[in-house]
C-alpha cells in the first residue's frame, strides 16, 4: 500500500496482531486495497494533516473512514479525534471508534467528541471477522461521505 | 298713696289763698258801701265830695295793703310750722327719708343722710352721693319708680361713708296733676342688724338641725315633746312631725320610766342630768341611749322646758358586749393569760393560768408576778426583758416557771404592755404557753438531726447547706475536701468570703436561681481554684430549709476519661479521613488498573484466538484432527478467559457506579428477567411461581441485575430436572423488604455456603455447569451497597434458596 493519496481506510492501530485481524478481514472482502495503516496517534495525525514524514501528501482526497483505535502510545485516539474535528480540513472524515473497551466513558465522551461510530473489537475470531467485515462494506460501500 | 288722697290734699293747699281773697273781697265791699254813704253826709258841697273821694280812695289802698300783709304772713308763718314739724318728724324717724327730683337729685332729705354720708346731700346727684355702684345696683329701681311704679326692695349697698348696709327700701312716684312722673318719695330703712340676727338665728337652727346626736326640747308643763330635730327622729325612725307631740315618757320603755323621772327631777334641780336609758320606738323595737338632759330656765326662774341630746350607744353596748365575750373566751383558752399593772402586780389570772400554775386567782391577784412565778430567762437578764417591754411593747421569750408545788417546767411567754390612749403604759398582758412537750420534741429533733448529720458526715458525696444570706451552715469532710479549705475555714463564712469573685459565676447564677425560686436543679461544673488547677463536680442542687442543700460529686477523673475518650475519638477521626484518602487512591488506581485489564488482556486473547483460527483456516491441509481438536481448545479457553474479563470488569464497575433510586415494581422486573432469560422451550420445562413481590425503593437497573444472576442461576442449576421449579417469592419482616428465588435444581452442600457468594469461587465444575463465579459476588455487592444482605439455603441434589432482602426506607450505604 504505498499510494498515500488515495486512501479510502486509515486504520490506527498501535497493536500489529488486531491490525493484522482487521486486514485480513477486509482483505476477504476485497475491501482493504486502499488501506494505510499507521501504528499510534501522532503518526495518524502527520499523515491526515501531511506533515513530518508525510509531508508532501495531497489533503484534497481524505480517506472514505478512518478506524481509530483508543489506546495509542503518545497520543491517545480521543486526542486524535478531537484534533480531526478541530480542523476544517479534517473534520468531516468519518472516524469509527474500534476498541476493547466496553467503558461507559469512553463510548459517551467519543461520541461526544464527534465519533460516527463505536465499536468493540470482539474477543472470538468469527465475531471480530464479521464486524469488521461490515465495517468496511458500511463505510466505503453504503455510506456516502462528503466530498 | 292713692290718688284720692292726693286730690284731697290739694284742695287744702287751695284753702289759704282763697281765704285770704274772700277776706279781701267782703273789707272792699264793705269799704265801698259804707265811705260813699259817710262823704256824702260829711261833703257840703260837690268840691269838698271830689277831694273827700281822693283821701278816701289813698286811705282804701292803704286798710288793704295793712290787711293783706296781714294774712299773707298768718298764712305763710302756719305754713313753715307745717314744714318744720314734718321735718322734725322725718329726722326723729330711724330711716332715710327724701324726695328725688326727674333729674335725680336729691331735693329733700332727712337727718339721717347727714349721719350716713357725714354732709348734707340735697341738691346732690343720687350717683354722687351713693357713688357708682351702688348706683348701679339701684338704677333698675329708680327707672321704674320714674316710669310711675311703686318699688319695694331689699338690698345690700357697698356705700363710701357709711360701708356695707343691708336695706329695705320703697320707692313712690310723684306725679304732676297731669299724671306725669316729676319725681319720688323715697324710705330706706337699714335692715343689717335685722338680717345678721336672721343669719346668726339661722345657723343656730343648723345646728339643731344637723346635730349628729338627736336633740328634743320638752315642754315641762305639758311633758310633751315640743320641738325634735331630724336625728332625733331618726333614732326613732320616724318623721319629726310624728315625734312633735309626743308625751316624753311614751319614747322610753316602761321599764325606765321610774329612772327617767328621777333623772328629770335631778336636772330640774341641778340645771342638768346623764343618764343612760333604752327608748322605744313605735314598732316596739328598742334601743340603748346615753341622755344629756339639761333644764332650762328663764330669767325670772320659771322652768321655760327641758331641751334632752340623745346619743345612740347600740355600737358601744355591742362593744362592751363583744369585750366580755372575749373575757370569757380568753377565761378559756389553754394559754394563761396573766395581766399585771404598772409594778408588776398580777391584776387578772384566768383558768388555765390556774391549771399550768396551781395557784387560784384569788391567791394570786395582788401579789407581784415574780414573786409567785420566780421566773428565769434564758440568756437575757430580766431587766432587759422588763425595758423591751417598756421600749418596743413586747417581750417573747422562753423561759422557766415554778408551779404552785415547787416543780418547774419550760414555758413559752409572749408579754405586751397596754397602753392609754394618752400613751402611758399601764400594765402588761401575759400570754403563757406550757411548751415542756414540745421542748421535749425539740430535744428528740434534735437528736434525730445529729444522727442524720452524721450520715451526711458519712457520704461519699460532698454535702453541704448554705442559708439565705450564703453562709455555709453545714459541710461535711469531703466538702472541705474537693473544696480545698478545712472544714473550720467554710462554716459560718460566705461563699464570696471563701471564693472571692464568687457573685460572677454561673455557678452562683444558678444556684441563686435555686435559692429564689425554690426548684431542684443539677448541673455538672468546671471549678478553677485559686491555685488555677481544675475541678469537675456534679452538683445536685436542692432547696432546703434553711436555704439550699447541695450534693456534690467529684467527677473530675471522669472527665478526664471523657477528654481522653474524646482525644482518641478525634484521632480516629483524623485516621479515618487519612485512610479514606488512601482508599480513594487506591479506588482510582483500581480503576486505571480495570480500564488497563479490559484493554490489554482483551487483546492478547484475542491475538491468540484470531490467530489459532487464522492456523485452522490457512493451514487446515496441514492439521490432523488432534491439531485441529487442540486448536479448538486454545479458541475456547481464550472466549472463557474473555468472559471471566468481562464479568470481573462488571463487577469492579459496581463499585463506582453511583446508586440512583426510584420505587420499583419488583413483580414486573422479575417477570420481565425471566421472559428475557428463558427460550421458548425453557418456559415449557419450567414452572415459575411468582408470589407477592412488594414494592422497594432501589437502583433498577442494579436490581435487574440481582434478578437477572439470581435466575439464571435458578434456571442453569435446575436444567438438568425434568420439571424445573422455580419461585420467586417474599418472606415478612418489619424494616427490610425479604425477597428470595428457589429453586428444585442441583443445590449445593451447605458447609460451604460461605464461599457461595465470593468472586471466583464456584461449587461446580465447569463441566457440570459452565460459569465464572462471579454472578453471586455481583449480587451481594449489589445489595450491600443498597443496605441490604444476601444469605442462601440449600441442600445437594434438593435445590437452593438465594435470599437477597433490601431495607424499606433506603438510607445511604456507600
Amino acid at each position: 500500500m504505498n499510494d498515500m493519496n488515495a486512501v479510502e481506510i486509515l486504520l490506527v492501530e498501535d497493536n500489529p496482531r488486531d491490525a493484522e485481524l482487521t486486514i485480513r478481514a477486509l482483505k476477504k472482502h476485497n475491501l482493504a486495497n486502499k488501506l494505510f495503516h499507521v501504528e499510534d496517534g501522532v503518526e495518524a495525525l502527520d499523515f491526515l494533516f501531511a506533515r513530518g514524514k508525510y509531508e508532501g501528501r495531497t489533503t484534497d482526497d481524505p480517506p472514505k473512514v478512518v478506524l481509530l483505535d483508543l489506546k495509542l502510545p503518545r497520543i491517545n485516539g480521543l486526542e486524535v479525534l478531537s484534533a480531526i474535528r478541530a480542523d476544517e480540513r479534517t473534520q468531516t472524515i468519518p472516524v469509527v471508534i474500534v476498541t476493547s473497551s466496553a467503558e461507559d466513558p469512553d463510548v459517551k465522551t467519543a461520541y461526544q467528541l464527534g465519533a460516527n461510530s463505536y465499536v468493540i473489537k470482539p474477543v472470538q475470531f468469527d465475531s471480530f471477522m464479521d464486524a469488521m467485515t461490515k465495517l468496511g462494506v458500511y463505510w466505503l460501500m453504503v455510506n456516502h461521505p462528503p466530498k | 298713696m292713692s290718688s284720692r288722697e292726693f286730690h284731697f290734699s290739694w284742695t287744702r293747699h287751695l284753702w289759704g289763698p282763697l281765704r285770704i281773697a274772700g277776706i279781701y273781697l267782703l273789707v272792699g265791699v264793705i269799704w265801698i258801701l259804707f265811705s260813699d254813704k259817710l262823704a256824702e253826709k260829711i261833703a257840703l258841697d260837690q268840691l269838698m265830695l271830689t277831694t273827700i273821694s281822693i283821701y278816701k280812695g289813698w286811705g282804701f289802698i292803704i286798710v288793704t295793703a295793712i290787711m293783706l300783709y296781714w294774712l299773707i304772713q298768718r298764712h305763710s308763718i302756719r305754713l313753715r310750722t307745717s314744714e318744720e314739724r314734718l321735718r322734725t318728724l322725718t329726722n326723729a324717724l330711724p330711716a332715710l327719708i327724701s324726695y328725688v327730683g326727674r333729674d335725680r337729685r336729691y331735693h329733700f332729705t332727712n337727718q339721717t343722710y347727714q349721719e350716713w354720708f357725714g354732709h348734707k346731700v340735697d341738691g346732690q346727684e343720687m350717683v354722687e352721693v351713693l357713688g357708682t355702684d351702688a348706683y348701679q345696683k339701684l338704677s333698675p329701681y329708680i327707672d321704674a319708680v320714674l316710669k310711675g311704679e311703686t318699688i319695694t326692695y331689699e338690698s345690700e349697698l357697698t356705700l363710701r361713708q357709711a360701708g356695707t348696709r343691708f336695706v329695705s327700701a320703697t320707692y313712690v312716684p310723684d306725679r304732676e296733676p297731669s299724671g306725669e312722673v316729676r319725681g319720688f318719695y323715697s324710705l330706706v330703712q337699714d335692715i343689717t342688724e335685722r338680717k345678721e340676727e336672721e343669719a346668726e338665728r339661722r345657723q343656730w337652727a343648723d345646728a339643731f338641725e344637723h346635730c349628729a346626736h338627736g336633740i328634743a326640747i320638752g315642754d315641762p308643763a305639758s311633758q310633751r315633746i315640743v320641738v325634735c330635730n331630724s336625728a332625733f327622729a331618726r333614732l326613732h325612725k320616724a318623721r319629726v312631725e310624728d315625734v312633735v307631740g309626743s308625751a316624753v315618757l311614751s319614747l322610753y320603755v316602761p321599764t325606765d320610766h321610774e329612772h327617767i323621772r328621777q333623772n328629770i327631777t335631778r336636772a330640774d334641780q341641778i340645771g342638768h342630768a346623764q343618764y343612760e336609758a333604752n327608748m322605744v320606738r313605735r314598732d316596739g323595737s328598742t334601743f340603748p341611749v346615753q341622755m344629756d338632759l339639761v333644764s332650762v330656765r328663764g330669767d325670772d326662774g320659771d322652768l321655760l322646758y327641758r331641751v334632752a341630746t340623745v346619743q345612740d350607744i347600740s355600737q358601744r353596748k355591742d362593744a362592751e358586749r363583744m369585750l366580755a365575750h372575749q373575757a370569757s373566751i380568753l377565761e378559756q383558752v389553754n394559754d394563761a393569760v396573766i395581766t399585771s399593772d404598772e409594778n408588776l402586780v398580777i391584776t387578772s389570772w384566768n383558768s388555765a393560768a390556774e391549771t399550768m400554775y396551781g395557784w387560784k386567782a384569788g391567791e394570786v391577784i395582788g401579789r407581784k408576778g415574780e414573786d409567785v412565778l420566780a421566773t428565769e430567762f434564758f440568756g437575757e437578764a430580766r431587766a432587759e426583758a422588763i425595758q423591751g417591754l417598756r421600749d418596743i411593747g413586747e417581750f417573747s421569750a422562753e423561759i422557766t416557771q415554778v408551779r404552785k408545788d415547787g416543780s418547774r417546767f419550760h414555758v413559752e411567754t409572749c408579754t405586751v404592755t397596754m397602753y392609754e390612749e394618752s400613751g402611758k403604759s399601764v400594765g402588761f398582758v401575759s400570754v403563757n404557753r406550757d411548751i415542756t412537750e414540745r421542748k421535749r420534741a425539740e430535744a428528740a429533733a434534735l437528736e434525730s438531726e445529729i444522727r442524720y448529720q452524721r450520715v451526711l458526715d458519712a457520704m461519699m458525696e460532698g454535702c453541704q447547706i448554705i442559708d439565705f444570706d450564703w453562709r455555709y451552715v453545714y459541710v461535711n469532710d469531703v466538702v472541705a475536701e474537693q473544696g480545698k479549705r478545712k472544714r473550720e475555714d467554710l462554716l459560718h463564712h460566705t461563699m464570696m468570703e471563701v471564693y472571692p469573685g464568687m457573685e460572677q459565676t454561673e455557678l452562683f447564677a444558678l444556684l441563686r436561681k435555686c435559692m429564689e425560686e425554690r426548684t431542684p436543679r443539677r448541673m455538672e461544673n468546671q471549678f478553677i481554684f485559686p491555685d488555677n488547677t481544675v475541678g469537675w463536680f456534679e452538683l445536685s442542687i436542692q432547696p432546703a430549709q434553711e436555704g439550699i442543700f447541695i450534693l456534690s460529686t467529684d467527677i473530675t477523673e471522669r472527665k478526664k476519661g471523657e477528654e481522653e475518650v474524646r482525644r482518641l475519638n478525634e484521632k480516629l477521626e483524623e485516621r479515618v479521613i487519612e485512610r479514606t484518602a488512601q482508599l480513594h487512591a487506591a479506588n482510582k488506581e483500581l480503576e486505571a488498573f480495570s480500564y488497563s485489564v479490559s484493554h490489554d488482556l482483551r487483546a492478547p486473547l484475542r491475538a491468540i484466538n484470531g490467530f489459532t483460527r487464522m492456523l485452522v483456516e490457512d493451514y487446515s491441509s496441514v492439521l490432523d484432527d488432534e491439531g485441529r481438536r487442540i486448536c479448538k481448545v486454545i479458541t475456547t479457553e481464550t472466549l472463557r478467559m474473555g468472559k471471566l474479563i468481562d464479568d470481573l470488569l462488571s463487577f469492579s464497575r459496581l463499585s463506582r457506579k453511583e446508586i440512583q433510586t426510584t420505587t420499583i415494581d419488583m413483580k414486573a422486573l422479575a417477570y420481565s428477567v425471566f421472559v428475557e432469560l428463558t427460550s421458548e422451550e425453557q418456559m415449557q420445562r419450567i414452572d415459575l411461581k411468582i408470589g407477592r413481590l412488594p414494592q422497594v425503593k432501589a437502583d433498577p437497573a442494579l436490581i435487574q441485575q440481582v434478578w437477572m444472576n439470581l435466575i439464571s442461576n435458578a434456571i442453569k442449576f435446575s436444567s438438568r430436572r425434568e420439571r424445573a421449579i422455580i419461585e420467586l417469592g417474599t418472606r415478612r419482616s418489619d424494616d427490610e423488604n425479604i425477597y428470595y428465588v428457589r429453586d428444585n435444581g442441583a443445590g449445593f452442600n451447605i458447609q460451604y455456603v460461605d464461599k457461595l457468594f465470593g468472586v471466583f469461587q464456584r461449587l461446580h465444575s465447569e463441566d457440570e455447569f459452565e460459569g465464572t463465579g462471579v454472578g453471586l459476588a455481583i449480587v451481594q455487592r449489589i445489595v450491600q451497597r443498597h443496605g441490604g444482605r444476601v444469605w442462601a439455603e440449600g441442600e445437594e441434589d434438593k435445590g437452593a434458596t438465594f435470599y437477597f432482602a433490601l431495607p424499606r426506607e433506603r438510607e445511604s450505604h456507600e
